[in-house]
């Protein structure tokens, strides 16, 4: 009962936001002009916009919004007023994060493509979040300090704009997606099984010096949920979840570095946030409107990730119950594997290119 | 029993919302918009025996911007731009919109029309960065012949929409047949919103 009314209590403050800002919104009109300037007659069209485009329409014109009122409540905080607008400031640079990660960047369509091609659990998704969220406040500060003590307040300047951090994410990115590619690949070689392959490690005792050997119990507590079935060839049966609970330290790495070069590019939006509120004395409310701006951010990008993990969790589960042979799941862990791999790779390289400048095949 | 039922239909609703909403928004086409800076537009029409002989335009930049032009640029802290500080601000600000026609697209007939910079006066206005500045077209723009479209619009960072007041002004006197009109773009102005049309009947 207790979880449920905190959690309406939420949804009602988060709607409430929504509401709040959007009680603002005038159409806009044709209006008298000033200083001898003719007034036109304007009409407006009603135009029969998809949902898709009305849903977009939607996020840009909240994100403007929200943006003036986190500036009217920054300046409530700094002109000394109740704490009651430091916490609706606090909310609606939330929900702007929320929405402000619905576009493009903020790393989504990396996670989402890691994701797809290697398996993990939910919780896995939601670190991943975290870090990207944590890393995106740490870049803000850094490049706000970078910007303050010695680049001076250049205007909409980002850490992106700082020599080679942008070319670092972008490499970070490829080599995981090569990383990932390789091990696809020794997968479908046979040198190790597909779902091991999203271990991030051999079993083979090759590589890794760790004990590991392939009867891990299946002890750990994987939820029952996932279907478990072994089918007689070889590590056939659905390992989503036992491959996800097995957190390898090397995976452990990768999906950090992937969280690291996601966040490391902090948005233009928060940073000069975190500038105003340096330049206004107001380093700590600062401080805590770009993370909760950040802490929004990474919720879109956990919902998107879990997505993607459930999305290839269902597939496999689906083609396991269609195919008591497995083979099926195993070509279908191929698909991901090399499909997630070739994204994540893709990514990084069209991105590295596109930062050097140089011309794309057919340009 | 009734209890875990529901939890479970709940739990593959929610991974139902989930797996759509990534493949919705993980996967949508990359021409999402996704601005970071501000920006509401005033436009003024100039006309000249039945042409568009100048566009004027008036950008208001968002608090946070503007905060950060105002550091670096009004070095006096005076609440104004001097000839110097003004100087330096569009060198290191506008000039570089440049190389994207400043955002501003005009399309006469069925076609996009090359515009000259004329003028550009940056201002504050309360706590908000106001640019305006003015372009001209090669050739004074027959409306009357050929409907005429103006839009700003960026792809990347900078979000433009209309004025909530005065957004549109004009200086001369213009055919009392045509109308202004705010459209959805088509032709060469495709995807983009709140475009300005002059429209003349036939």
């Amino acid at each position: 009962m207790a979880k449920c009314s905190s959690k309406t209590m939420l949804t009602l403050f988060l709607v409430g936001i929504v509401v709040l800002i959007f009680a603002q919104a005038t159409w806009v009109g044709a209006q008298n002009s000033d200083q001898g300037a003719v007034v036109p007659l304007i009409e407006i069209a009603e135009e029969d916009r998809g949902l898709w485009q009305r849903w977009t329409d939607f996020i840009v014109d909240f994100q403007r919004r929200a943006n003036a009122e986190v500036a009217t409540h920054m300046n409530a905080i700094q002109r000394g007023d109740d704490l009651g607008a430091f916490f609706l400031g606090l909310g609606i640079a939330f929900v702007y994060g929320i929405f402000h990660a619905f576009g493009p960047g903020h790393g989504k369509f990396i996670v989402m493509s890691y994701f797809i091609g290697r398996d993990a659990n939910i919780g896995r998704g939601v670190l991943m979040s975290v870090q990207i969220a944590v890393v995106h406040v740490i870049a803000a500060v850094i490049i706000v300090w970078l910007a303050d003590v010695i680049l001076r307040g250049s205007t909409g300047m980002s850490l992106a704009d700082v020599p080679g951090v942008r070319a670092g994410s972008f490499l970070i990115i490829a080599a995981i997606g090569v990383y990932m590619l390789y091990q696809a690949t020794r997968a479908a070689l046979g040198y190790i099984d597909p779902s091991e392959a999203l271990h991030g490690h051999s079993h083979s005792g090759a590589g890794h010096g760790h004990a590991h050997s392939h009867a891990h119990s299946h002890s750990h507590g994987h939820s029952g949920s996932t279907s478990h079935q072994t089918t007689g060839s070889t590590h056939a049966h659905s390992h989503a979840t036992q491959a996800a609970d097995g957190l390898s330290h090397a995976s452990k790495t990768e999906s950090g570095l992937i969280a690291f070069a996601a966040g490391v590019v902090p948005c233009p939006g928060a940073v000069l946030i975190m500038l105003y509120a340096v330049a206004n004395n107001m380093i700590y409310p600062g401080f805590l409107l770009v993370g909760a701006m950040s802490v929004g951010i990474g919720l879109t990008i956990c919902a998107l990730g879990v997505g993607a993990i459930l999305a290839r969790q269902t597939a496999t589960r689906l083609m396991n119950g269609s195919d008591g042979s497995g083979r099926r799941v195993v070509l279908l862990r191929h698909l991901m594997n090399f499909g997630g791999a070739t994204i994540v790779t893709l990514i990084g390289l069209v991105s590295f290119i596109a930062f050097l400048d140089i011309p794309m095949p057919g340009q | 029993m009734v209890f875990s039922r529901t939890r479970d239909k709940l739990c593959v609703r929610a991974q139902i919302f989930l797996i759509g909403l990534a493949i919705a928004v993980g996967f949508a086409p990359a021409a999402m918009a996704h601005p970071d800076y501000w920006v509401t537009v005033k436009y003024q029409f100039s006309f000249s025996e039945n042409a568009v002989t100048e566009l004027g335009l008036e950008w208001k930049f968002d608090v946070f911007y503007s905060s950060q032009a105002f550091n670096r640029y009004d070095l006096d802290r005076d609440g104004a731009f001097s000839n110097e500080e003004a100087d330096a601000l569009r060198v290191a600000i506008f000039e570089p919109f440049a190389e994207d026609d400043y955002f501003v697209k005009v399309v006469s007939g069925e076609a996009l029309q090359p515009m000259t910079l004329r003028s550009v006066v940056p201002s504050k206005e309360g706590d908000h960065l106001v640019i305006a500045f003015a372009l001209s077209p090669e050739n004074p723009l027959n409306y009357r012949e050929m409907p005429l479209v103006v839009a700003t619009h960026d792809e990347g960072a900078y979000d433009f929409t209309l004025s909530e007041t005065d957004f549109l002004k004009v200086q001369g006197t213009y055919d009392p047949s045509c109308r202004f009109r705010i459209e959805d773009g088509t032709g060469p102005l495709n995807g983009i919103s709140q475009t300005v049309a002059l429209l003349c009947a036939e």
